[in-house]
């Protein structure tokens, strides 16, 4: 089952968690039971003819992590030396890092505030875009992970 | 309540035996004075029999006895094994295995009548009936010895039965020792060792490392201590989960023997490499594959007898089987002397499918058109028998081994047979490997693959390597062996010129190529561990792997990065089949044209080895510079061609300045001293391979070659050099 249908399952007034991020000056969230663990930076060694999006490989405890910037797969500009995290994540076999520019809290939000992604989105963003819940004065965006991982910019 | 433990403990016993059975059968059929074979194979069964009565599996017992008393009959040589006894035995073997499969799920036995089986069995023990009669009050004494047994002991049953079944072992086995030194143990916690056993290799070379820096005595020994201690760990538990790959393979006789007799066809198989050690859950995952592989080399691969002696070939076609160890990999060949696979028919098919367009398929080498066999739902089997040709399966053999990190190869030549490539990696595996640095990031060089490592000055630099055209090229000791850098293929900085150029160099398969790196730095062992899936694409890395300091490194894979720097160039192919084919070709030097049609809607060729690409264009892309219709291709601007206008045809070309803007043209790309140069034309026809020569009596117009007679027309034949060399500009006015 996708995210997008396992949204929809639940009922309106229940309420999901996510862990929330910034990437420039939006907010961002991804399900908790997807992220393994939150990280600082990292020694990421690049992979050469890899896509950009890729920054490279991190050791994460014996383990092989691969980085990927959601800035450039989102298509926002990147900022100099500005510290990221990395938000870890598995996919199958494999474990991704995604970086972010700031963590937010884990939220719980409730089903009744949240909306599918608007057309009008950029093409770029769209088709990693699940949704937006309202919140008091911004939106927060739900991200699809398995879309994220195919990697395709 | 759980599981009853002694049903448990019967179903792994028999299973297991029951699994070699089959082979052995198959093994004595082939050689029928072995009965050491033979008695193993009767004492299995007897103590299948055994186990089953006092379970109270009625009729597996039935089964399992008539089937004891017709082996009972061959060991003693009162019965001969005749093909048709072994096929019902080996139809009563598959049936004990069903329902022994049966009854593990349901702790029961099924409903399923197997008289047929019995009485088949028993037909074959009918002319002798004598001594089957003979022979049966013996088995009901064994089972009143046990059953009592079993019924007066009924609340303790478990362990009396138990003490029960190594009595009846021991009367009958001889070989039974070995079995008190083997222990079972679950796969997956031997998955889970190997895993800690990696971490903690990973753990060592750190430590090794910051031992070596410091300046405690005791700091060092220790850490030597740990590293000997590792080591030994590891080989240790490396060597728990290799198997040879033997009893997978000797599994396709009976897969051969049956499937011969179905389709008639004489075929012996060869198995070379039994011994070859493999990572068991690898063991597992190429054992689909290869059966996909043995049936489609069957089915369709070898040709029915009377076929095959008309082409001159024995009647009994041959699947060899060989699995041997290569460059850091185990390699499993199936080969057969079959038909060969008619690349022209896949090429077909595949456009007939919808999978690709003839525009499309007139640009794709031999290596990839073969890729189309394992293309989901692809099938050239003109009609589908029960054992392939429904188009399930190569995909799925591919899939499959991809899936481990794998590769298959298919190599073939049209009547002379095909030969089935399966690489397994060493995913699993702990390897020892060469650091390298280059552009400042460090690499992995798996051992294996490393041939040698020279080192050139300064000064020697330019008269040791040599140029041409853009390849840079090394001789050693007197063999001229193709170099790259490895910085400038990944697109990573340039080294700074030091003070002399080291090179590694590498074999690829039966090739070598050296690649300049900056500094050899260590040798190391690494724990190979996979990049992410979707990193797959990159051939070029076998895997990353953990430093000593901490670091990720990535691992190069010899093989795969030579053929990204060497693409196309390599299509010349290794192996047996090809070498030949290659005899073949250079002998009547064939020669292959793309068939296309100008303006003028007649037929001209253009010689394929110099055509670049096909691309399409849209017409209100082209661009004018100074009278010259120009293209943007590959960040570059391409110049384009229009042949007519060039060759002064007579009024039939049609301008690129008329045309409808909304429209598209093709073009044949050729790429002549890095340039890009479009020749514009009507419409791609087709490629032709033809042994003709060039017929020169028109060369003597300007951008002629010649001309060749192609499907019963007469080409002209372009002289693409020539047309180019026409054009009023220079070369440097283009990338200017």
């Amino acid at each position: 089952m996708t995210e997008i249908e396992q949204t929809k399952t639940l009922k309106k007034d229940e309420v999901e968690q996510l862990c929330g991020f910034r990437l420039a000056d939006g907010f961002y969230g991804v399900p908790v039971l997807g992220v393994q663990e939150v990280i600082k930076a990292q020694k990421v060694t690049p992979i050469p003819l890899a896509p950009k999006c890729i920054k490279g490989l991190i050791n994460l405890r014996g383990q092989i992590v691969t980085a990927v910037s959601l800035r450039i797969l989102f298509g926002i500009a990147e900022e100099g030396n500005l510290d990221h995290m990395n938000i870890i994540v598995r996919s199958g076999d494999s474990l991704y890092a995604l970086e972010v520019d700031e963590i937010l809290d884990v939220m719980d939000l409730e089903l009744k505030n949240f909306e599918e992604r608007p057309d009008t989105l950029r093409e770029g963003l769209k088709k990693f875009i699940i949704g937006a819940y309202k919140l008091n004065k911004k939106l927060l965006i739900k991200i699809d992970l398995q879309k994220i991982l195919k990697l395709e910019e | 309540m759980p599981r009853n433990q002694l049903l448990d403990e019967f179903l792994i016993e028999s299973l297991e035996g029951l699994s070699t059975i089959a082979d052995e059968l198959s093994a004595f059929e082939k050689n029928n004075q072995n009965f050491e074979l033979l008695n193993s194979i009767f004492r299995k069964v007897h103590t299948l029999k055994g186990s089953t009565s006092f379970l109270g599996f009625k009729k597996l017992q039935e089964l399992t006895h008539v089937t004891e008393t017709i082996l009972d009959l061959l060991r003693n040589k009162k019965l001969t094994l005749t093909t048709s006894i072994m096929d019902t035995l080996l139809k009563a073997f598959d049936a004990c295995l069903e329902m022994l499969k049966y009854i593990d799920k349901n702790e029961v036995e099924s409903n399923i009548d197997y008289s047929l089986i019995v009485s088949e069995l028993n037909k074959i023990l009918k002319p002798e009936n004598s001594i089957a009669i003979a022979v049966a009050p013996i088995e009901n004494e064994v089972i009143f010895q046990e059953i009592p047994n079993l019924k007066v002991a009924a609340p303790v049953v478990a362990p009396r039965v138990v003490a029960a079944v190594p009595e009846v072992r021991t009367e009958v086995e001889t070989q039974s020792q070995i079995q008190d030194s083997v222990v079972r143990v679950n796969v997956s916690l031997l998955d889970k060792i190997m895993n800690v056993v990696g971490e903690l290799v990973l753990s060592r070379n750190q430590i090794l490392q910051h031992a070596t820096h410091s300046n405690s005595p005791e700091l060092t020994a220790l850490a030597q201590q740990l590293n000997v201690i590792t080591t030994e760990l590891q080989t240790d538990v490396m060597t728990t989960r290799m198997q040879p790959v033997g009893p997978i393979l000797t599994k396709f006789e009976r897969l051969v023997r049956d499937l011969s007799r179905d389709v008639g066809k004489k075929v012996r198989l060869e198995i070379v490499g039994k011994d070859t050690e493999l990572d068991r859950t690898l063991l597992e995952a190429i054992k689909d594959p290869l059966t996909h592989i043995i049936r489609n080399s069957l089915d369709h691969g070898l040709e029915v007898p009377s076929e095959r002696l008309k082409q001159g070939k024995k009647e009994e076609g041959l699947i060899l089987v060989k699995a041997y160890h290569e460059s850091g990999q185990i390699t499993i060949e199936i080969q057969d002397d079959g038909r060969g696979i008619d690349k022209n028919k896949i090429l077909k098919k595949a456009i007939d499918n919808g999978i690709i367009t003839d525009a499309q398929g007139s640009q794709l080498n031999e290596k990839q058109i073969l890729q189309f066999i394992f293309a989901p739902g692809f099938s050239t089997a003109e009609k589908v028998t029960n054992i392939s040709g429904r188009g399930v399966g190569m995909d799925v053999v591919k899939s499959n081994v991809e899936r481990i990190g794998g590769s298959v190869e298919v190599n073939t030549k049209v009547g002379v047979g095909s030969i089935f490539k399966l690489k397994i990696p060493l995913t699993l595996a702990i390897v020892p490997a060469l650091v390298v640095e280059s552009g400042g990031q460090k690499f992995a060089l798996p051992q294996i693959n490393i041939v040698e490592l020279v080192r050139i000055d300064e000064t020697e630099i330019s008269e040791k390597i040599e140029k041409i055209q853009d390849q840079e090229f090394f001789r050693l000791r007197g063999k001229i062996i193709p170099i790259y850098r490895l910085s400038k293929s990944l697109n990573m900085p340039d080294e700074k010129k030091i003070d002399g150029v080291n090179i590694v160099f590498l074999s690829a398969e039966k090739k070598m190529y050296g690649l300049i790196v900056d500094n050899i730095l260590d040798t190391v062992e690494i724990v190979v561990k996979p990049l992410a899936r979707n990193m797959k694409s990159l051939p070029q890395y076998a895997g990353a792997t953990i430093m000593g300091d901490g670091s990720v490194s990535l691992i190069l894979d010899s093989l795969g990065y030579y053929f990204s720097v060497d693409a196309g160039k390599s299509n010349k192919v290794e192996s047996l089949i090809d070498e030949k084919q290659t005899e073949d070709t250079s002998s009547v030097s064939l020669s292959e044209y793309i068939l296309c049609k100008l303006f003028d809607l007649r037929l001209y060729a253009v010689p394929l080895n110099l055509v670049h690409r096909l691309e399409e264009f849209n017409v209100k892309d082209i661009q004018w510079s100074g009278g010259l219709p120009i293209v943007r291709y590959r960040e570059q601007a391409m110049i384009l061609v229009e042949i007519e206008k060039t060759l002064n045809f007579a009024g039939k070309g049609e301008d690129l300045t008329k045309k409808d803007q909304e429209s598209k043209f093709q073009a044949i790309i050729i790429k002549s001293n890095n340039v890009y140069y479009g020749l514009v034309i009507h419409e791609i026809f087709d490629i032709a391979i033809t042994d003709q020569k060039v017929d020169l009596k028109i060369a003597d117009r300007k951008g002629f070659e010649g001309s060749v007679f192609i499907n019963n027309q007469t080409v002209t034949v372009l002289d693409v050099m020539e047309i180019m060399g026409l054009q009023k500009f220079s070369k440097n006015e283009v990338r200017a």
